[in-house]
């Protein structure tokens, strides 16, 4: 008789255990499809749309959600907004490029003419994703990104990481008084 | 059958002592590698060796210098070299726009290119003109940064491999100084040419690659280390001196410190490579002591090139001494990045760009004066290098970022008098632009302008695939502008 208490109130004791854990063990989230690799080839990411997170990194969808559309970048919508001011208007700017670098680290900053890194943001990625939307208001008829006087900013390449943005200012020309930059580093030059 | 402890516990003993080895030794040669970092006036040869006694003056017969002069920002050499023959100068004036320099103003230059056109050097160059008439400077034609040679079709199809981050400040800045576009950084040319020439030097104290411009890429090497120098003086320890001073008191009681026996290896090391760059700072600083040998060269000249460049020259003065018969310097001078006011509206000859190449031309001129007091006018080769070049047409009042461009090479040694390698076809969107703007593709890459340097200054044919693993993807890795190559 002894034989059997000793198991029996073991297995008791297990059950009571199971119990409890069956009762709060809820089944794990569906997997989701991990993001295609960034720094991909161009051409590579066709697969899928991506989105922005609040970091900025892309994250990318499975193809079988393109029934709910990428939304729409928002890091650049208040640029020129006559509520700010052009020191805020390079800071979103250089936000931009600080989540391009999040997805792009080992390709570095788009480098080239205003219009070459404007169609870079919109979208001539490649991940195909726009940064800022291809129809954002700031983009003048030649595809270049303006300030609030309607100027092209100037986005001079220090190196693959470093991007100096200036705007001329009210008077729309370089190199006067009036001009703001946003200079991330000291310039070795 | 079953493990013994006793088998089991020296195992694990043995791999966590052969683990904290590991860590030990990885440890100490990365603390050793910083300390020689400290110590690189130390770099060669050994304390207890004294420098070999020489006198100040004319150089030994085998020894050579090599300057490297950066412009650092990206010099339009655009308007360095202009053509001035009416058909190509016609062209300029087109492409350059607002920033065409009237072709009056231009000195001419001697001969044609094998091409038949005919350049003129910028007019606020009147120094540097003369030494190209003297043959005592070269000029070289749209060099640049390259992995291979490259054709506007090759450019265009991205069918070669091109430098990374091209029009970029500092990765060309980075690519020019390492001459190894294709790789990350690890050393530049001039610190590899040390490398393999050091052992030419005999009982140095101080390093051969001493830079006047702080620290930069292109003297990185693998066992020497580059020394940074003021334009003025060495910098040598403050608040030292001899006697009962308290200067005095203050010095023997680090001296003290430093060569007290310790315990600690690391202490050790330390203590005895810093009390080694003391002594050989403060040795170098009472070689080139008192007044400079070089006042009337430098006369009237207060710009901070030409102190640099004075300032290497009382080092070459002193190499004698100093037990060096190779040396590889560093001088560099900024404000190149002319995005706007390039030019004066109205006088286009003047304005910043004028500025500087006035204050190059005045500077190399006055170094090179310098030299030939001391006779070493041809052990001593000076050459340009820069970001990169600028884009042919004009952004308004400037230029912005392009590829190829014209350098400077100069000293007794030089082919002088002639344009070396292949000026581009000024033409906007033509065979040699790589854009719409004038972005000269280069049709000669750093690799066979710095070989050209290193053939001369003493590394071997077979030593320079070493130097410049790239070399053997182009034509002329001997550009002939050297005398002796």
């Amino acid at each position: 008789m002894r034989r059997l208490v000793l198991p029996g109130v073991g297995v008791v004791v297990i059950a009571g255990f199971l119990a409890v854990f069956w009762r709060n063990f809820s089944p794990p989230p569906p997997r989701i499809p991990a993001p295609p690799a960034l720094d991909a080839p161009a051409g590579s990411s066709s697969a899928g749309q991506a989105r922005l997170s609040s970091a900025g990194q892309i994250a990318a969808t499975p193809a079988a959600s393109h029934a709910n559309p990428s939304p729409r970048s928002e890091l650049l919508d208040g640029l020129n907004d006559p509520a700010s001011d052009i020191s805020a208007d390079l800071k979103l700017l250089n936000e931009v490029f600080n989540a391009w670098l999040t997805n792009f680290r080992t390709a570095g900053i788009p480098i080239g003419s205003n219009q070459e890194v404007t169609a870079a943001l919109t979208g001539k990625n490649p991940m195909q994703f726009a940064f800022v939307p291809p129809d954002h208001p700031a983009i003048n008829a030649k595809g270049e990104l303006c300030d609030r006087w309607r100027t092209p900013f100037r986005f001079h390449v220090l190196s693959r990481q470093q991007m100096e943005i200036r705007s001329a200012g009210p008077d729309r020309k370089f190199g006067t008084e009036d001009d703001a930059e946003w200079a991330p580093w000291p310039k070795n030059f | 059958m079953n493990a013994s402890p006793r088998h089991y516990d020296p195992s694990r003993r043995r791999f966590l002592g052969t683990c904290c080895a590991a860590v030990t030794a990885t440890g100490l040669l990365s603390q050793l590698a910083q300390l020689r970092l400290m110590s690189a006036v130390a770099d060669t040869g050994s304390p207890l060796q004294p420098a070999i006694p020489g006198t100040a003056g004319a150089p030994q017969s085998d020894y050579k210098a090599l300057v490297c002069l950066f412009l650092a920002g990206g010099n339009d050499a655009n308007n360095l070299v202009v053509p001035i023959d009416a058909s190509t100068y016609a062209q300029y004036a087109t492409g350059r726009g607002a920033l065409a320099i009237p072709q009056a103003d231009l000195l001419p230059l001697a001969g044609t290119t094998p091409d038949g056109r005919q350049f003129g050097l910028h007019p606020a160059m009147p120094e540097l003109k003369a030494m190209y008439d003297a043959g005592q400077v070269a000029l070289l034609g749209n060099v640049g940064t390259l992995v291979y040679p490259t054709t506007k079709a090759q450019y265009t199809a991205r069918s070669v491999p091109l430098p990374p981050a091209l029009f970029s400040h500092n990765d060309q800045q980075i690519d020019w100084q390492s001459s190894v576009p294709d790789k990350g950084f690890t050393s530049g040319w001039g610190g590899r040419v040390a490398d393999l020439t050091n052992a030419l030097n005999t009982n140095n104290r101080v390093s051969m690659a001493i830079t006047v411009a702080g620290q930069n890429f292109f003297q990185v090497g693998r066992s020497v280390s580059q020394y940074a120098v003021g334009t003025n003086s060495v910098p040598s320890l403050t608040g030292s001196g001899t006697g009962t001073s308290v200067n005095g008191v203050r010095t023997a009681a680090l001296t003290d410190l430093l060569t007290a026996q310790n315990k600690n290896l690391f202490e050790t090391a330390f203590a005895g490579l810093t009390k080694e760059a003391i002594d050989d700072s403060a040795y170098l600083a009472t070689v080139v002591s008192g007044t400079s040998p070089f006042q009337s060269a430098f006369a009237n000249l207060n710009t901070n090139l030409s102190q640099q460049l004075h300032m290497i020259a009382r080092l070459i003065n002193v190499q004698q001494q100093l037990g060096l018969k190779r040396q590889v310097f560093f001088a560099r001078i900024g404000g190149w990045d002319l995005h706007d006011n390039q030019l004066n509206v109205g006088q286009r000859s003047s304005g910043a760009h004028a500025t500087l190449l006035n204050d190059v031309s005045r500077s190399i001129n006055a170094f090179y004066a310098a030299l030939r007091t001391i006779s070493a006018e041809n052990q001593v080769t000076t050459f340009t290098a820069s970001d990169f070049g600028r884009t042919f047409d004009t952004n308004g009042d400037g230029s912005d970022h392009a590829w190829g461009s014209h350098h400077i090479v100069v000293g007794g040694a030089v082919r002088g008098g002639s344009i070396y390698g292949t000026m581009p076809d000024f033409t906007i969107r033509g065979p040699d632009d790589a854009g719409s703007r004038g972005l000269w593709i280069p049709t000669t890459s750093v690799d066979e302008y710095s070989a050209t340097l290193a053939r001369w200054f003493g590394v071997s044919a077979t030593d320079l695939p070493v130097v410049f693993p790239n070399l053997g993807r182009f034509a002329k890795p001997d550009l002939g502008f050297m005398a002796t190559s």
